[in-house]
C-alpha cells in the first residue's frame, strides 16, 4: 500500500530532523533582507548531495517554502521585502505594523502562506498529471499574452499617481532590455562592459531599491523621531480569525498561485503580484483602504506566493520540466539522487513521489509554529538600538548581492540602484512597478521574438492558437477594464482634473505598450 | 531631493529619447523582421510619452523647482545618509584588495562610530559580526567572498 509506505518513510527521525533544520535555515535566510528563497535553495545543494534522496528533496522543499514566507517578515517590520515575492504587499504589511497591528499583518502572512502551501499541495497530490498536461500546451504566444496581462498589475497596484506608476513600469522595462538581446545575442546598452552582458540581476536591483533606499531614508531621520516598532503581541489567535474572515481571498490566492506556479517560467513573484492586483481592484473587500482591506490583500498575495511553490512541482514531477528556478535545482538534485522525474515516476516509485508530496504538507504545517517563533525572534532583534541594526543590515545587503551574482559588480549595482531608488521614492514614483517590469520585460520580449521567428514575422499568429487567442482577448479586455475603472473613478470625482488628464495620457502610452 | 514634476518629466523624456536614439545603433540581423532595437524603442517611447504627460499635467502646479531634503541642514544626518551608499562604494572599490574581513570591519566601524557608539564597543561589535558572517557565509555556505591580503590564511576557514 502506497499510503502505509509513505507514512513509514515519514516516520524516519533523520528525515524529521532534516526537515526541522532546513525549516530553520530557510526562515533565517528568507528573513534577512537581500537573501532570497532561490539563494537558500542554491546554497543547500552542496549539503543535500550527501544525503539520501528523500531527505535531500525534503530539505529543499522545506527550506524554499519557509524562505518565501520569511521574506514577509523584514517586509512588514522594516519595509524591506526579503524576497521579490513579498515586494507586492510590503507597503500594506508595513503600514499595518506601524498602526500597531503587527500581529494581524504578520499573522495574515504566516497563516495565508501555510494555507496557500497546503492548498497547492492538495492540488499537487490530487491532480498533478492532468494539470501538467494543460500547462504544457502553452507556447510562446500564450506566455507573451500572460506577460502583457501581468503588466496590467502595475497600473492596478500603484495607488497614487497612475502616471508615475507607468513611468516606473517603463523604467523597469527599459532596464530589462540592458544586456544581450534574447534572440540575436547582440549586446544592448552594455557600453562594452562584460558585467552588463547578462543584464541587471533582479536581486541587486531589489536590494538597492528597497533595502538601500530604506536605509538611507532612515539615516536621514534623527533616531528619536523614527517610528517605534510596536510590540507584536499574540499571533496565533488573530491569524486564525483573520483566515476565517478572509477565506475567500486565501482560496483565490491559492488557486492563482497554483496555476501561475504550474506554468514553466512564471514563479512566486508573478503569482503574488497577480493575486495582489486582483484583490486590490477586483474585490470589494480588497479595494477598501482600511486595515481590513490591507489584510485581505496580504492574505491573497501571501497565499499565492506560497501556493506557486507547490504549483511549480506539478510540471516538475510529472514531466521533469521546472516551473521556476527553485524547482530547476530540485530536479537536478532528483536526477543526481536517482529519482527521475517524469510520468514513469508515478508508476514505478509512487511511494517516493507521494512521500515528497506529503513532505509538502508537513513543511507547510510546520510553518505556522516556526514562522510565529521566527517573527518573535526577528522582532526582538529589531528592538536593539537602531545604531547597531542599520550597519548590520547594510552588510547583509552587500553579502546578499554578492552571493547571488558572485561578482563585485553586483555590490556596485546596489549603490547605484540604492541612490536611484531613493530619488524615485522622494519624487513619488513607486518602485514596485519597476521591479515588475524587470521581471516581466525579458519574458515578454523573448516570447514575442520567438513567436515572430516561428511565424516569419506574421503578427496574426497571436490570435491563431486556441488558448492563445483566448488569452489575447482576455488581456485586451483586462486592459480596457483597467482603464475604464480609472475613468469611472475620475468621473466620480470631477474636481480632480488631474486624474482625468492622466487617464487620457495613459491610454496613449498603453497603446504603445501593447503594439 | 524632490524636484518639480515638470523637471522630472523632462528627465524622463530625455531618457526615453536617448534610449530610442541609441536603439537605432543596434544592427538588425538579416532575415529578422523585428530586431534587437524594437523593445528599447517601445519602452523608450513609453518613458518619453509618460514623461511628456507628466510635464503637461504639472505645469499648473506651483512648487519649488528643487526641494532639498530636511536632513541636508543637519551635518550629522547628512553624514549618516551619505555614509550608507558611501560605505557600500568603499566596499565595492577595495574589497578585492583588502578582502572581505578587513573591508567589512572598516565599514561597520565607520557606520557604528558615525552612529555615536563608543570606539572600543564599536570595534568589538564589528569583529563579532564579521566572525559570525565569515563562519556562516564562508565556512558553512561556501560563498566565494574575496580574501585579498588575507588569502594565505583563507584555507583555515573554508571547511
Amino acid at each position: 500500500m502506497v499510503i502505509v509506505d509513505v507514512f513509514s518513510q515519514l516516520a524516519d527521525p533523520v528525515l524529521l530532523l532534516t526537515i526541522f533544520i532546513a525549516a530553520f535555515y530557510g526562515l533565517v535566510i528568507g528573513a534577512i533582507p537581500g537573501l532570497t528563497a532561490l539563494m537558500a535553495t542554491a546554497l543547500l545543494v552542496p549539503f543535500v548531495i550527501f544525503m539520501d534522496p528523500i531527505p535531500a528533496v525534503a530539505a529543499i522543499v522545506t527550506a524554499s517554502a519557509m524562505a518565501i514566507f520569511a521574506g514577509d517578515i523584514p517586509g512588514a517590520l522594516l519595509r524591506m521585502p526579503g524576497t521579490p515575492a513579498s515586494a507586492a504587499y510590503t507597503d500594506d504589511a508595513h503600514g499595518l505594523v506601524l498602526k500597531g497591528q503587527a500581529a494581524v499583518s504578520l499573522g495574515a502572512g504566516v497563516i495565508a502562506s501555510a494555507f496557500g502551501g497546503l492548498f497547492s499541495a492538495t492540488v499537487l497530490t490530487l491532480a498533478a498529471p492532468s494539470l501538467a498536461k494543460i500547462a504544457l500546451t502553452f507556447s510562446s504566444v500564450e506566455y507573451f499574452w500572460l506577460g502583457l496581462m501581468g503588466l496590467s498589475c502595475a497600473t492596478l497596484v500603484s495607488s497614487e499617481s497612475l502616471l508615475k506608476g507607468l513611468l516606473s513600469l517603463f523604467l523597469g522595462l527599459t532596464l530589462a532590455t540592458v544586456g544581450m538581446d534574447p534572440v540575436s545575442g547582440i549586446p544592448r546598452f552594455t557600453f562594452d562592459s562584460v558585467n552588463l552582458l547578462s543584464g541587471f540581476g533582479l536581486i541587486p536591483v531589489l536590494i538597492g531599491f528597497f533595502a538601500m533606499g530604506e536605509l538611507m531614508r532612515n539615516a536621514g531621520v534623527p533616531v528619536e523621531e523614527r517610528p517605534k516598532l510596536p510590540p507584536v503581541g499574540p499571533m496565533f489567535g488573530p491569524s486564525l480569525r483573520g483566515l476565517a474572515t478572509h477565506k475567500a481571498g486565501a482560496v483565490r490566492g491559492g488557486l492563482i498561485g497554483t496555476v501561475v506556479g504550474a506554468l514553466p517560467g512564471a514563479g512566486s513573484d508573478i503569482a503574488a503580484w497577480i493575486s495582489y492586483a486582483i484583490s486590490r481592484r477586483g474585490t470589494r473587500r480588497g479595494r477598501a483602504q482600511s486595515d481590513d482591506g490591507a489584510v485581505e490583500r496580504i492574505t491573497a498575495a501571501s497565499a499565492a506566493n506560497n501556493a506557486s511553490l507547490g504549483g511549480a512541482y506539478i510540471p516538475a514531477t510529472v514531466f521533469g520540466i521546472p516551473g521556476d528556478a527553485i524547482t530547476a535545482i530540485v530536479i537536478s538534485v532528483m536526477f543526481i539522487k536517482g529519482i527521475n522525474p517524469g510520468p514513469t515516476l508515478f508508476l514505478n516509485q509512487p511511494e517516493m513521489i507521494y512521500t515528497i508530496f506529503a513532505i509538502f504538507f508537513l513543511a507547510n504545517l510546520l510553518m505556522i509554529p516556526l514562522g510565529i517563533a521566527m517573527v518573535r525572534a526577528f522582532g526582538a532583534v529589531l528592538r536593539l538600538p537602531p545604531v547597531y541594526i542599520s550597519p548590520v543590515i547594510l552588510l547583509f545587503c552587500i553579502l546578499g548581492a554578492f552571493s547571488v551574482e558572485n561578482t563585485m559588480f553586483a555590490v556596485g549595482l546596489i549603490v547605484a540602484f540604492g541612490v536611484l531608488g531613493y530619488m524615485l521614492e522622494a519624487n513619488g514614483i513607486p518602485l514596485a512597478p519597476a521591479i515588475l517590469g524587470l521581471i516581466l520585460g525579458p519574458l515578454i520580449e523573448q516570447n514575442f521574438m520567438t513567436t515572430m521567428l516561428k511565424s516569419r514575422g506574421d503578427l496574426g499568429i497571436f490570435f491563431d492558437r486556441e488558448i492563445g487567442s483566448w488569452l489575447g482577448y482576455a488581456t485586451i479586455v483586462i486592459w480596457v477594464l483597467v482603464l475604464g475603472a480609472r475613468l469611472v473613478t475620475s468621473l466620480r470625482r470631477p474636481s480632480e482634473v488631474d486624474v482625468n488628464s492622466e487617464i487620457w495620457n495613459n491610454d496613449k502610452s498603453q497603446s504603445t505598450n501593447t503594439i | 531631493m524632490k524636484i518639480h514634476d515638470a523637471l522630472l518629466g523632462l528627465i524622463f523624456v530625455a531618457l526615453g529619447a536617448t534610449v530610442i536614439a541609441f536603439s537605432y545603433s543596434f544592427p538588425t540581423p538579416r532575415h529578422l523582421s523585428y530586431g534587437p532595437g524594437l523593445f528599447p524603442r517601445l519602452t523608450g517611447g513609453g518613458l518619453a510619452l509618460s514623461g511628456a504627460a507628466l510635464i503637461l499635467m504639472s505645469l499648473r502646479h506651483r512648487a519649488a523647482l528643487v526641494e532639498w531634503p530636511a536632513w541636508l541642514s543637519d551635518r550629522r544626518l547628512t553624514r549618516n545618509v551619505l555614509l550608507i551608499p558611501g560605505a557600500c562604494l568603499f566596499y565595492f572599490l577595495v574589497a578585492d584588495t583588502l578582502g572581505f574581513q578587513i573591508t567589512a570591519t572598516l565599514l561597520l566601524l565607520a557606520l557604528l562610530l558615525s552612529g555615536g557608539v563608543a570606539p572600543l564597543r564599536a570595534l568589538l561589535v564589528s569583529a563579532a559580526v564579521i566572525a559570525v558572517t565569515t563562519l556562516l557565509f564562508v565556512s558553512i555556505l561556501h560563498v566565494p567572498l574575496p580574501w585579498g591580503v588575507l588569502a594565505p590564511i583563507s584555507g583555515l576557514f573554508i571547511w
